[in-house]
């Protein structure tokens, strides 16, 4: 599949190479990665950053290595079929579960330490995240569609959301309601 | 090639392959099975959390006169650090273990080598922390 991407790209516009401009179109022979035949190819179907007129010297394969952001589009085009493309990239959501995970390794010990009822609310915020998200893959890795249709893993998957928001409420209906959820294990761990 | 439309398992499904042997024949190691004790303490305490709040919605307001009734039970106190313990392994394993994922998610300890030195401290650190709690 990959390969289709590379022959794709022979045909867009390539920009110019700089070695190529200052040795008048004759290629240098380099034993560096980046003058691989190989190498270069990869990074052919790159739009250029501004518009061009292309001459015959400019029709040999001889681009410069790419920027960053281009890498990571290359990058994508080759690793995702064309299914996934199509769906928008999860990075966002992965950032946002570690920053959770690495919060609650501050506010667990912080809300027993210094217990207080927005300390309590904030735990049960942050956990039934973190737990949401756990049970979430547990739920995607296993309930597969292979497995059991295309109607249960979508049901499965319901259900950890409907639990996870009746988890929050009944949380937070203690947390106003009761003691707390602080006070509650430490009044049990006194037993 | 291009034609990627088609799920992994769909594809290999129609093609009519079998599917090679896992967990049937691999070796257990402390990888594996810190990883699957990692998901499953992640459950346990998931499960805790979810029959908490969701039993919260209906018997809210009695906590104190549901802990007293358990009280006057007068269990022994081996069958209550028991309970305790059990209760705090899940908590203490997943939080120190988890410290090792969000290592291995900024890039660090991930040599083999590492892998088991940190994966033996957490065991050893669980369990300290689960005896130290389970004390208080």
């Amino acid at each position: 599949m990959a390969f289709n991407f590379l022959l794709r790209g022979v045909s867009m516009k390539l920009k110019v190479c700089p070695l190529q401009s200052l040795t008048k179109g004759h290629l240098l022979k380099c034993s560096s990665v980046a003058s691989n035949n190989q190498f270069h190819h990869t990074f052919a179907f790159q739009l250029p950053l501004y518009p061009q007129k292309r001459t015959p010297e400019q029709n040999i394969l001889c681009v410069t290595p790419p920027q960053p952001h281009i890498m990571m589009q290359n990058a994508k085009q080759l690793s995702l079929s064309a299914k996934q493309m199509a769906q928008h990239d999860h990075t966002k959501l992965w950032t946002a579960e570690k920053a959770v995970s690495a919060s609650l390794l501050g506010i667990v010990p912080a809300a027993f330490l210094v217990p207080s009822q927005f300390m309590d609310y904030l735990l049960a915020i942050t956990i039934v995240m973190h737990n949401h998200w756990g049970i979430e893959a547990v739920v995607l890795d296993y309930v597969r569609p292979s497995i059991f249709g295309n109607v249960i893993p979508k049901i499965a998957l319901g259900t950890v959301y409907a639990l996870s928001i009746a988890t929050l409420a009944g949380l937070f209906f203690f947390i106003t309601n009761d003691v707390g959820i602080v006070h509650a294990i430490k009044q049990f761990w006194k037993l | 090639a291009q034609k990627d439309s088609e799920d992994f398992d769909t594809k290999n499904a129609r093609l009519g392959r079998p599917q090679s042997p896992h967990l049937t024949i691999y070796r257990p190691q402390l990888t594996t099975i810190l990883s699957l004790t990692h998901r499953a303490t992640g459950m346990a305490l998931g499960g805790i959390v979810t029959v908490w709040g969701i039993g919260g919605l209906f018997t809210s307001g009695h906590f104190s006169e549901n802990l007293a009734a358990v009280e006057s039970m007068h269990l022994s106190p081996a069958l209550l650090l028991a309970v305790k313990a059990t209760l705090a392994f899940p908590l203490c394993y997943h939080y120190i273990n988890g410290i090792r994922h969000l290592a291995w998610d900024m890039g660090k300890f991930l040599t083999i080598k590492e892998v088991y030195l940190t994966g033996y401290s957490v065991l050893a650190v669980s369990v300290i922390l689960t005896a130290f709690l389970a004390s208080l």
